[in-house]
């Protein structure tokens, strides 16, 4: 089956997000280790982004085989009465992810701890954030050595931490 | 001349589709589109799902926007704003899931 049959053939599930996460934060890794920054970078991000639309999702009673398209339109729908300024940017945007786990949590009245959600907050909203948007795809862009560096090691915080953000 | 702020709205088709599926919400008119509704042990709505033909050319994130901009016209802010999963499918697509059977 062609590649683009067997993805529209069903709807995609949060199983499947689970697994392409890690296989983009594998190829960010092959790609960091041949110096091929910029595309690292783009996938570590796309790789935070899922981690978070993961916890998102769980933490509000989705399973592994639920669709993830149907889960967008209430996070808009939520998001637009509790943060009208944070914008999704498609669904991509980290900031967007990272608000939207912590206040649902809080207003669920089961918060991120304190030190979780500094470190949530550090990690994604102060530097993912700033280093990473989906156009990257779309951009020449020159990524040193070191941003790359801190990328992954933001990113690898978010992969061994996101079971803890939803349970 | 005044220079004026120009921000394209959602397309004609999204706002109609969002009217239509707010009309059936409030009084069920025809056989489609279906819309069925599921709530937790507390009576808690928490999933919508509509069955419509008209979801054909509608992608999936898009139909679950017009769903929640069609909750948001009929039900309560309590209401709304607890749903969690809302899925269109076509008709095709939902005897595929089992929906309704």
């Amino acid at each position: 089956m062609a590649m683009r049959q067997q993805i529209l053939s069903s709807p995609e599930t949060l199983s499947d997000l689970a697994w392409a996460a890690e296989q983009r934060f594998a190829d960010a890794q092959n790609l960091l280790d041949g110096a091929r920054f910029t595309g690292a970078v783009y996938f570590l991000g796309l790789s935070v982004e899922i981690w978070l639309k993961l916890a998102c999702f769980r933490f509000l009673g989705a399973t592994l085989a639920s669709p993830v398209h149907a889960q967008l339109g209430p996070a808009r729908a939520w998001m637009r009465v509790h943060a009208p300024m944070t914008g999704h940017e498609s669904y991509h945007s980290l900031l967007f992810w990272t608000e939207y786990l912590i206040r649902r949590r809080l207003a669920s009245a089961r918060p991120l701890s304190t030190n979780l959600a500094g470190e949530l907050r550090h990690h994604v909203a102060n530097r993912l954030f700033a280093d990473w948007l989906i156009d990257l795809r779309y951009r020449f862009a020159s990524v040193s050595e070191g941003l790359a560096t801190r990328v992954y090691n933001d990113a690898l915080w978010v992969r061994h931490s996101w079971p803890s953000l939803w349970r | 001349m005044p220079v004026r702020e120009y921000k394209p709205g959602r397309t004609a088709q999204y706002d109609e589709l969002v009217r239509e599926l707010a009309a059936e919400w409030a009084q069920s008119r025809g056989s489609e589109p279906v819309i069925y509704e599921e709530r937790d042990r507390q009576g808690k709505l928490m999933h919508v799902y509509v069955v419509w033909s008209r979801w054909h050319d509608v992608d999936r994130a898009q139909r679950s926007e017009i769903i929640m901009d069609a909750a948001q016209k009929r039900l309560p802010e309590s209401e709304w704003l607890n749903i969690t999963i809302a899925m269109g499918l076509e008709p095709d697509e939902a005897r595929h899931l089992g929906l309704g059977q």
